[in-house]
């Protein structure tokens, strides 16, 4: 009932005051209600407006019911949104900024005297938010932000009642609602709900639309066409009880389906064919179009939801084939903006899956804890460490078994030459970057020595220097001594000094260098260093005695010296390399194994420093990969010049096969950590890659490495998470009825709004998982309601009462989306050309024209298209879950002078003339095509009119027949596009 | 959502109308629970012009004069500390290559290359301690024109349309005037509405092109200008009819109104382009004495001067009839030869000519609105993406620098003769580090003007609340 109140204009607000205004009498929830009090109040209401005594009496009588108590005063529906709206800022889950330990989104007793339950006058928060003294007043003045009077005495009842808090309504399980029996006829369990609803504000839904019309509606809901005149006839004749069910079952069954609803899903996906983010011109992806066409695909094959996800984000952790197509789905995480900064790419990551999947908003935990809603930073990075463990790899799999032919083998021939240079020049110069780098170990030590800070490298700048120092190479020698244990026998000296005050640092140099010396014992041991059974010593003999020479003065001396060192045995080991392979040609001095000559080789002492050059897993021995990233600027730009060859070939070659954007997961993964305020350089604590704490039972469980991400893709539709069922069938709910029940349908948390039927919601969200996630099934329940069938007709009592239409009592009008609107175009033009499904995609802008439906359009996330961006189609940006709808001028531009809408409008023309031997029968003809509908007499006449005037400027000067025809067929292009442009058009009842 | 309404309420005018019949479409709209105050305050400025010089202008050789270079030039340069550089390193000290002298009755020294600027000195208010985030191109112009250093966010031309909506009923309340040879780093997304509504976008005007806006004018040849006027009529017929079946939906009614709107802009659109009416002096003064001539194909003065002239008068013409927000760009992206402000090689010949260009049609547009008043009520802002370093590149160009830079911003009850901030004496970082100005802090200004507290004009997009300045900005007092 309090939620009806809500959005009631004035008078039921009077009769709330009537109810508050008894409110020391009334029962608290949870007291016993005696029939003396309900008459009591049933009294002292209809005092005040007797007119709406019934509903309040049948709500709050059923209060013995606990169906009705838990709805009448909901904290999830009523109080929590006006908490989060103008507490929770300071007040909530994000432990930094909360101010004065006071908490209110929860119960907490931080401030006893905030909320004294049972006692709103007795309340602080009711003082705070009614204080009129700027000082006092909460929120404080510069929020400009003040609670209604009507918000005031929500709270107030809410605490008189007794303050309960509970979880948000989203993560609270889906319960299947018992469903309601409203005394009015309903067909369908959903038309229960929705008519019961209505009823209890004397409404009704609207009356059924003629079939004409629905069959449009159906049309274009299921597949984004109009319907043809044949299909609206024989539907108009059928009079069997399930004409419509097969209407519904004729139109899922057509291809045509998944191109219109893969298109509502490449919307959450944010797909694009380019990368996103280039400063000039745009790069784009060869394969996107395969994700594309495996939604398409999954959507006609009706494929559950369920797996829908898990495939999506974990196609390639499932066992399947190398070539399954299904392993394109993975472009759900891969066809995102290509950012700079691979953190931008995570981020973008964890916000498709969330807001997309599960209508929450968690890369507001980016950087401090959620103001709103239980994410803790910390979940934020569980599920970073989830993604930032895979990569994308070099070599995407191949789908299926392309068709051999002249073209694919062409192909194959020219990527192994492609791919061949490719690595020759990366190989080689990985090989010249690790080179150089080992001769600068000197720099880098004096680099940390100083105490330079930790540089970002997630987005690097390419240098045009040799001798300068790579962030990158920095924080891994960083890194490395970090791990290092001061036992080391060569950086052992390194580690002990780190940190000794600048005065003291040559005694205590010199002091530790005697010791070591000690502990090494008789340096004779080691001086038989061609031995090759030499054992090595505790501290390494030419590390002691370069510090001793050089007697630094400083960690930066000390780094010199370490330097210079480094340099010298490794340009040893290189000459020794060159040497020892000159004895293995015919004419070379052959030496013995322990010849005193290999001793540059065989000693222990110089393997004790190479092995930090070398080993694995020290700084300078790194994959090819990140050694190609320090490459000077010139060098990186050609080989990069090599790469984009074979991107080039991907992306034109005519035998280039489809290939699935897939990601590789680490089995063995880095450390991950917080990273405080979002800073990359500030590391917190380290994190487990888990699901979020608020919708696991107790303590998260870390998903599997090397399979974090079927870990979360089963997390996302496990039963336990109410959401992702819920956020589906609001999206299927939202993409018929242009509203969702959920109005923010990307925040189902405590910012969000409310279900406007949260019974429905759940019922819906259970009977989707008891068939088995299946989409076309939930089309069928909706599409078979009265309320799905009822007309868009205006009712002005209705919206009176429901001036949101929050109950439904009218079917929402629809406009078409861009692309909708375009294949429409097509479709009733003739043109339309359905003979291939998906490929890579084709040019909007191409004169002529590819009339293909529009998804298969290129999308520039780079430079947005006019179109796009006029009629407001999805940026690819990021995660679109709900399009604008504007209205402007440009969109009219286009309808009035676009050369695409004139010649749509002349092909129809021309059809139109031939369809019929007279005007009256061409109107009619074009009629039914665009509209749906026989024109009624005065629409007959206007346009035979229209179409035969002869007396204006084109006719009188039009000598001959042949111009008196052209002036003809032009004016009935005009009249066919004063239909395409016309709002029945683009309108859907 | 709320507060658009009440703006447009506000505003009161015919594309307001338009947007708000959209806005108020009762199946799409819920209602929120607080009104936002009409205006925040009273608003000093209705418009504001944007001129936007892409790939980076040096402040050292255009405004912000350092005689030090003068004394230090060609000696090898010491920051003082690492300098993160853009492209290959850091060369000597290098003065600039233009004289400076002083105008005004301030004295403020301005370079040569922007000399016609001195009449307007004593209007202008400069910051010179400007500080960006990055010296990367794509980032650093999406900072200056969107507030925010990724894609994906409202262009500031876009903030005040959607927060102001339009004062005339027959242009758009926001127009783009790009470089002619093409866009600047990310094209269009710089002007986008992002979030906002679609009718908050900038819409792009090459004045010098056959079809100078997309779609204005019809291409097939079944349209007749008779034809046409009988085919809107025998649409507005059918909408007409179709709203009278299908009463309460304030959509219907507002696609209807747009054909008008467009019908109007069809008219209103060319007349406002066609200059050919101008006297001989304002065109001179714009640098359009000399319209047709052959011009080198080398980077020169005189055409840089003819082109951005003539954005220059189009965007008084423009703003005479009402469009609210103008952005003019200079220069394009950043390709070769150099067609644009980022002088890595050779800062004499490309900022030679597209500052004395630039700087005859600005000052033409400053002492044009001066002339009929309208500067009173207009805000131009003179910005870039970041400054250029003191030193040179090995060469006579100069790098990226990022650490401070200037705009200016003249009209509009902003305070002229007055300069705000500081750079160092080389011109490298602020005067004062702890104290450097914002992109945030000029947005919030230019709002502020406009009667907008940039604090209060927000809209929520995935659970955030959005605004211009994102979590920062301060008006700053001194000028207003």
């Amino acid at each position: 009932m309090l939620r009806h109140f809500k959005d009631d204009p004035c008078p039921d607000f009077v009769r709330w005051r009537g109810l508050q205004w008894k409110a020391s009498s009334l029962p608290r929830i949870g007291a016993v209600i005696q029939p003396a009090d309900i008459r009591e109040m049933k009294t002292t209401r209809s005092l005040y407006v007797s007119s709406l005594c019934v509903s309040f009496v049948v709500c709050f009588a059923g209060q013995m019911d606990l169906r009705c108590s838990a709805a009448d005063m909901s904290f999830s529906q009523d109080v929590r949104p006006i908490l989060a709206e103008y507490c929770l800022h300071c007040h909530g889950p994000d432990e930094q900024v909360r101010e004065a330990g006071l908490r209110l989104d929860i119960a907490d007793t931080g401030v006893p005297s905030a909320i004294v339950a049972g006692h709103p006058d007795a309340s602080e928060i009711i003082a705070r938010l009614t204080s009129t003294d700027p000082d006092e007043r909460m929120p404080p003045p510069e929020m400009d932000k003040r609670p209604s009077s009507d918000e005031i005495e929500v709270l107030r009842r809410w605490i008189a009642e007794g303050a309960a808090f509970e979880s948000h309504w989203a993560y609270q399980p889906i319960r299947k609602p018992n469903v309601p029996s409203p005394s009015e006829p309903a067909s369908t369990d959903i038309d229960r709900f929705i008519i019961s609803a209505l009823s209890e504000k004397g409404l009704t839904l609207s009356p059924t639309l003629n079939r004409r019309q629905l069959i449009r509606r159906a049309s274009f809901d299921l597949i984004g066409l109009p319907p043809t005149p044949e299909g609206v006839d024989a539907f108009v004749e059928d009079s069997s009880p399930d004409a419509f069910a097969k209407v519904i079952d004729r139109l899922l069954e057509s291809p045509r389906y998944g191109e219109r609803w893969g298109r509502h899903w490449l919307d959450i996906a944010r797909y694009a064919d380019t990368h996103g983010g280039t400063a000039i011109g745009y790069v784009r992806f060869p394969f996107s179009y395969t994700y594309r066409d495996y939604v398409i695909r999954a959507f006609n094959d009706n494929l559950s939801y369920d797996q829908f996800v898990i495939q999506q984000l974990a196609a390639d952790q499932l066992d399947l084939d190398d070539n399954d197509p299904a392993l394109a789905a993975s472009g759900f995480l891969t066809v995102g903006m290509q950012f700079r900064s691979i953190h931008d790419l995570i981020d973008d990551q964890i916000d498709v899956v969330t807001r997309g999947l599960m209508g929450m908003t968690v890369a507001c935990a980016r950087c401090h804890d959620h103001k709103f809603d239980a994410i803790p930073t910390s979940d934020y990075y569980s599920l970073y460490a989830t993604f930032a463990s895979s990569q994308q790899p070099d070599d995407l799999p191949v789908l299926g078994d392309p068709k051999p032919t002249a073209e694919l083998e062409q192909y194959q021939k020219q990527l192994q030459d492609r791919q061949t240079v490719q690595r020759d020049m990366a190989r080689d110069q990985a090989e010249v970057m690790r080179s150089r780098l080992r001769n600068q170990v000197g720099l880098f030590l004096s680099e940390l020595a100083k105490g330079t800070p930790e540089q970002d490298v997630s987005a690097e700048i390419l240098s045009y220097r040799t001798d300068d120092v790579r962030p990158l190479a920095l924080n891994r020698w960083r890194e490395y001594l970090r791990q290092l244990h001061d036992d080391d026998p060569v950086f052992g000296p390194w580690l002990k000094l780190d940190e000794v005050p600048a005065d003291q640092f040559a005694d205590q140099c010199e002091r530790l260098i005697q010791t070591m010396k000690t502990d090494n014992g008789d340096p004779k041991k080691f001086a038989e260093t061609h031995q090759l059974s030499l054992e090595g010593p505790k501290w390494n003999p030419r590390v002691l005695e370069t510090i001793e020479t050089s007697k630094p003065k400083s960690q930066i001396e000390l780094a010199q010296a370490y330097g210079k060192l480094f340099a010298e045995v490794n340009q040893g080991w290189l000459r020794g390399l060159l040497e020892s392979s000159r004895e293995a040609v015919p004419g070379g001095e052959i030496l013995t194994d322990e010849d005193p000559r290999h001793a540059e080789v065989n000693s222990t002492i110089n393997q004790q420093i190479r092995r930090h050059l070398y080993e694995p897993g020290t700084p300078i021995a790194m994959p090819d990969e990140i050694a190609v990233k320090m490459l000077n600027r010139t060098v990186a730009d050609t080989l990069s010049g090599k790469r984009n060859t074979i991107h080039d070939l991907h992306l034109n070659s005519p035998g280039s096969p489809p290939r699935g954007m897939v990601l590789r997961e680490s089995k063995y993964p880095p450390t991950f950590h917080v990273l405080q305020r979002g800073n990359p350089l500030s590391r917190g604590e380290t994190v487990t890659a888990h699901f979020l704490t608020a919708l696991s039972d107790d303590t998260a469980r870390p998903f599997d490495d090397g399979k974090r991400r079927l870990g979360l893709a089963l997390a996302v539709v496990s039963p336990e998470n109410p959401l992702t069922a819920r956020v589906a069938v609001n999206w299927i709910w939202r993409n018929h009825f242009g509203l969702g029940l959920v109005r923010t349908p990307d925040d189902l948390g405590t910012r969000g709004t409310p279900p406007t039927h949260p019974e429905l919601l759940d019922h819906l969200a259970s009977e989707f998982v008891a068939d088995g996630w299946s989409i076309k099934q939930m089309h069928r329940r909706i599409m078979l309601s009265d309320v799905y069938q009822q007309s868009a007709i205006e009712n002005g009592l209705a919206r009176q009462a429901d001036p949101n239409n929050e109950l439904l009592w009218r079917m929402p009008r629809k406009r078409l989306e861009l692309e909708a609107m375009r294949d429409a175009m097509l479709a009733v033009s003739g043109e339309l050309d359905t003979t291939v499904i998906g490929g890579r995609p084709f040019d909007f802008e191409s004169a002529p024209i590819v009339p293909r439906r529009s998804v298969y359009g290129f999308i520039n996330r780079d430079i947005i298209s006019n179109i796009a961006s006029t009629f407001d189609g999805a940026d690819p940006t990021s995660c679109t879950v709900e399009r604008p709808t504007t209205i402007v001028p440009q969109q009219t531009l286009y309808a009035l002078n676009s050369g695409f809408i004139q010649d749509r409008a002349a092909s129809v023309a021309a059809l139109a003339t031939n369809a019929a031997a007279d005007d009256a029968g061409r109107v009619r003809w074009l009629y039914d095509r665009l509209f749906s509908r026989p024109p009624d007499q005065d629409e007959v006449r206007s346009a035979v009119e229209f179409v035969s005037r002869t007396n204006d400027d084109e006719t009188s000067d039009a000598e001959t027949q042949e111009e008196l025809t052209e002036t003809t067929a032009n004016r009935w292009a005009q009249l066919a596009h004063a239909m395409l442009a016309s709002n029945e058009f683009v309108f859907v009842d | 959502m709320q507060s658009r309404r009440e703006f447009i309420r506000q505003a009161g005018t015919h594309f307001g109308a338009l947007a708000m019949a959209a806005m108020l479409q009762s199946d799409v709209q819920s209602a929120s629970g607080h009104a936002v105050q009409v205006l925040h305050h009273p608003p000093k400025a209705k418009r504001v012009v944007q001129l936007f010089m892409a790939g980076a202008a040096s402040h050292i050789d255009l405004w912000d004069h350092k005689p030090l270079l003068e004394k230090f030039h060609g000696q090898p340069s010491d920051f003082g500390e690492p300098v993160e550089t853009f492209q290959n390193g850091l060369g000597p000290w290098m003065k600039s290559p233009f004289k400076f002298a002083s105008y005004g009755k301030t004295g403020k020294q301005l370079s040569e290359v922007v000399a016609p600027l001195g009449e307007c000195v004593d209007d202008i208010a400069f910051v010179h301690n400007m500080v960006g985030k990055t010296g990367v191109h794509s980032q650093a112009t999406y900072l200056q024109a969107t507030g925010f250093q990724l894609p994906g966010f409202p262009g500031v031309g876009a903030w005040v349309s959607y927060g102001l909506g339009s004062i005339n009923d027959n242009l758009p309340t926001f127009v783009v005037l790009p470089d002619h040879r093409g866009f600047a780093s990310n094209g269009p997304k710089n002007w986008g509405s992002a979030f906002l509504p679609a009718s908050a976008q900038g819409t792009t005007i090459f004045p010098q092109r056959e079809n100078p806006i997309d779609d204005l004018t019809a291409r097939a040849d079944f349209i007749t200008a008779a034809g046409d006027r009988d085919g809107l009529a025998v649409l507005e017929r059918m909408n007409r009819l179709h709203l009278q079946q299908h009463p309460g939906d304030s959509r219907l009614e507002a696609r209807i109104r747009s054909y008008e709107l467009a019908a109007a802009m069809q008219l209103s659109a060319p007349e406002a382009l066609d200059i050919s009416g101008e006297t001989a002096e304002t065109m001179k003064m714009y640098g359009l004495d000399r319209m047709g001539a052959i011009y080198p194909d080398k980077i020169n003065p005189a055409e840089e001067a003819e082109y951005f002239g003539r954005k220059c008068l189009i965007a008084r013409r423009l703003l005479e009839r009402g469009v609210r927000f103008i952005q003019i760009w200079s220069g394009n992206d950043n390709g070769f030869p150099r067609r644009n402000w980022d002088s890595h090689e050779d800062i004499e010949r490309d900022h030679g000519p597209l500052a004395r260009g630039m700087a005859v049609g600005t000052a033409a547009l400053l002492k044009d609105l001066k002339r009929t008043g309208m500067l009173d009520d207009t805000i131009v802002l003179w910005t870039t993406e970041f400054g250029r370093m003191p030193s040179t590149q090995g060469s006579r160009g100069r790098d990226h620098n990022p650490f401070v830079f200037t705009n200016w911003m003249c009209g509009g009850g902003i305070r002229g003769g007055v300069t705000h901030g500081e750079s160092d004496p080389w011109g490298y970082k602020p005067l004062d580090r702890s104290r450097s100005t914002q992109v945030y802090d000029i947005h919030a200004t230019i709002l502020h003007q406009l009667g907008i507290d940039h604090k209060r004009l927000t809209v929520r997009h995935d659970g955030i609340d959005r605004r211009l300045t994102d979590v920062h900005g301060h008006v700053i007092n001194e000028l207003v």
